[in-house]
């Protein structure tokens, strides 16, 4: 349980060091950029929309394996 | 004529709400402390849910987020993303907080405080900075009310007074009915919110452009820097997302708000709930899009960026969908104000007051004094909201920073047996200090005899967001500071 707990904190802040490798790096950032367009949604709005989405079911994830009595 | 469709509407929606507060206030006019402060902690996941989802998303989501995604564009996904992250330390966090502020008989974060590293002047203080900033939160709200009742009414309501009237009946039942009334109250603000939000917010962009991909193409079209980050905006955002993150469930109100739930595992769920609430800011920040492709092609006017969401469904839909928004609007203002002044009246009534200056008194004083004291605070929120609002912004975003400032304190507290109180309180004034100082872009006097004669304090200083300054200096020195405490009190065991 707390192996799958510290996997999804690490999960989760993949998108601050996504965030932070954009800023050293603008020439070459990995989701700051406005194409491709996803069904005509720029890049980067679309990686935000979607990851708060994933973390919302991981979440959710993490609550059905507790009620189960996972052991990770 | 059919304009007072939506005047009707929001009206109707406050009364259904007085009447609810009125309801709960008498039946809780003589409650006693359990019941004022958590509610007798007897809250399933739907009321849990519902309220604390009304607490949290206030008129900063239906005014705020629409309003700086037409200023700031691609910003906006930075608050959208670090309130889904705090919600991984939802889960983690907020259950064990509840077992032990069950255990313990918590019914404040300063309690907490208090009574885990056994210093009075730690709860005391965390009690008063909280307070303070909670204060600025409602006068937020109070400015909010009077936005929404200006642009949903078509200039047939005197926002002033309609304001006016509304806080003072919030005030009224919060001071009254304690939690109980709060709690209820907030449970259908949240549902009138989601239907809201949903229902209208994520229709704008298709009635105006054909669908949400359309909107970011005229935006592209219009202002296309607003679809992407500069190099320094990448940088705040990474910052802010895991500062904020971290200082989301510092809020006294939502940390409160959690304390009326009935078990730990009514929390767990509601991690997971809230999530929801938190993926509903989509389509408003989807309203915000579209209102900002509007206003930048010349199609909409804005008196103030604040008034982008209101402006946009009223060019969109007919008066009675502005009413239903408005009453949407005006819940998340006065659920969350209701919270905040609850939560600050406790703060200071028990943590401060009492626990300083009377620890003799009993329950039913306590109970008096916070009424006393959420009567006070309304009051001063509403002198400042109705004279000088304009210093509140500022103040808001040192305060987002400074709440964070507590994260050290709660996380090592609870599963760090050698966290020390001298530790944690120093890095709470460090941590809070530097963070205001970096939050602010003020040139101010300089205190202190030597040096220059004024001091410039720089707005998010080498482009990093002022709550992660200050959790760079608080964390270390409250684990260094409690290791070295730990060792100090080794080596005197050891003499003895």
């Amino acid at each position: 349980m707390r192996l799958r707990r510290v996997v999804l904190v690490i999960l989760a802040y993949v998108v601050v060091l996504l965030f932070l490798h954009d800023a050293v790096d603008p020439g070459n950032a990995f989701i700051n950029r406005l194409t491709p367009f996803v069904s005509g949604i720029p890049f980067l709005w679309f990686f935000a929309f979607t990851y708060t989405v994933l973390i919302a079911l991981a979440v959710a994830a993490l609550y059905v394996d507790e009620v189960r009595g996972g052991e990770g | 004529m059919s304009e007072y469709v939506a005047i009707a509407i929001i009206v109707g929606w406050l009364a259904l709400t007085a009447g609810v507060g009125a309801l709960m206030s008498y039946r809780y006019r003589k409650a006693g402390a359990e019941a004022w402060f958590v509610a007798g902690r007897k809250y399933g996941i739907l009321i849990l849910w519902l309220s604390l989802g009304a607490n949290i998303y206030s008129a900063y989501t239906f005014l705020g987020l629409p309003g700086y995604t037409v200023k700031y564009g691609a910003k906006v996904l930075a608050i959208l993303l670090y309130g889904q992250l705090s919600y991984i330390f939802a889960f983690l966090i907020t259950p064990k907080l509840w077992e032990v502020a069950k255990e313990r008989g918590y019914v404040t974060i300063s309690d907490f405080f208090e009574d885990r590293y056994g210093s009075k002047a730690l709860g005391a203080l965390t009690a008063v900075i909280g307070a303070i900033f909670s204060a600025v939160y409602i006068v937020l709200q109070i400015k909010g009310i009077g936005i929404i009742l200006d642009a949903a009414a078509y200039g047939m309501l005197d926002p002033l007074t309609a304001k006016v009237i509304a806080f003072a009946l919030v005030a009224a039942f919060t001071v009254v009915g304690g939690m109980m009334s709060v709690a209820m109250i907030n449970a259908l603000q949240g549902a009138i919110m989601l239907v809201a939000i949903w229902g209208i917010g994520a229709l704008v962009p298709i009635m105006h452009y054909g669908s949400w991909g359309g909107a970011f193409q005229a935006l592209a079209t219009a202002r296309p820097e607003l679809l992407t980050l500069s190099e320094e905006g990448a940088l705040l955002s990474a910052t802010i997302l895991l500062a904020s993150s971290l200082g989301f469930w510092m809020w006294p109100n939502r940390i409160h708000g959690v304390f009326v739930a009935k078990d730990s595992r009514t929390v767990r769920k509601n991690a997971v709930a809230l999530s929801i609430f938190q993926i509903s800011q989509i389509p408003i920040i989807m309203a915000g899009v579209t209102a900002a492709a509007m206003f930048y092609s010349g199609k909409l006017s804005l008196p103030d960026s604040d008034y982008a969401l209101m402006n946009v469904v009223k060019a969109t839909f007919p008066p009675w969908v502005v009413g239903i928004l408005g009453a949407g609007a005006v819940a998340a203002a006065i659920s969350t104000a209701a919270a905040l002044l609850h939560s600050s009246g406790s703060l200071v009534a028990r943590n401060a007051f009492q626990r300083v200056f009377r620890p003799e008194s009993g329950e039913k004083a306590l109970v008096a004094v916070a009424r006393a004291v959420t009567a006070v605070i309304a009051v001063i929120a509403l002198y400042i909201a109705l004279t000088s609002p304009e210093i509140i912004v500022s103040l808001l975003l040192t305060g987002y920073a400074g709440v964070t400032q507590f994260f050290p304190g709660v996380v090592l507290g609870l599963w760090w047996k050698k966290a020390n109180k001298k530790a944690v309180l120093a890095g709470l004034i460090v941590g809070t200090l530097v963070a205001a100082a970096t939050r602010m872009n003020a040139v101010i006097p300089n205190p202190l005899p030597i040096g220059p004669s004024q001091i410039v304090l720089v707005k998010d200083f080498m482009g990093i967001y002022g709550g992660f300054w200050g959790l760079i200096f608080n964390f270390p020195i409250a684990v260094i500071g409690s290791l070295i405490a730990g060792r100090e009190k080794k080596r005197r065991r050891r003499k003895r």
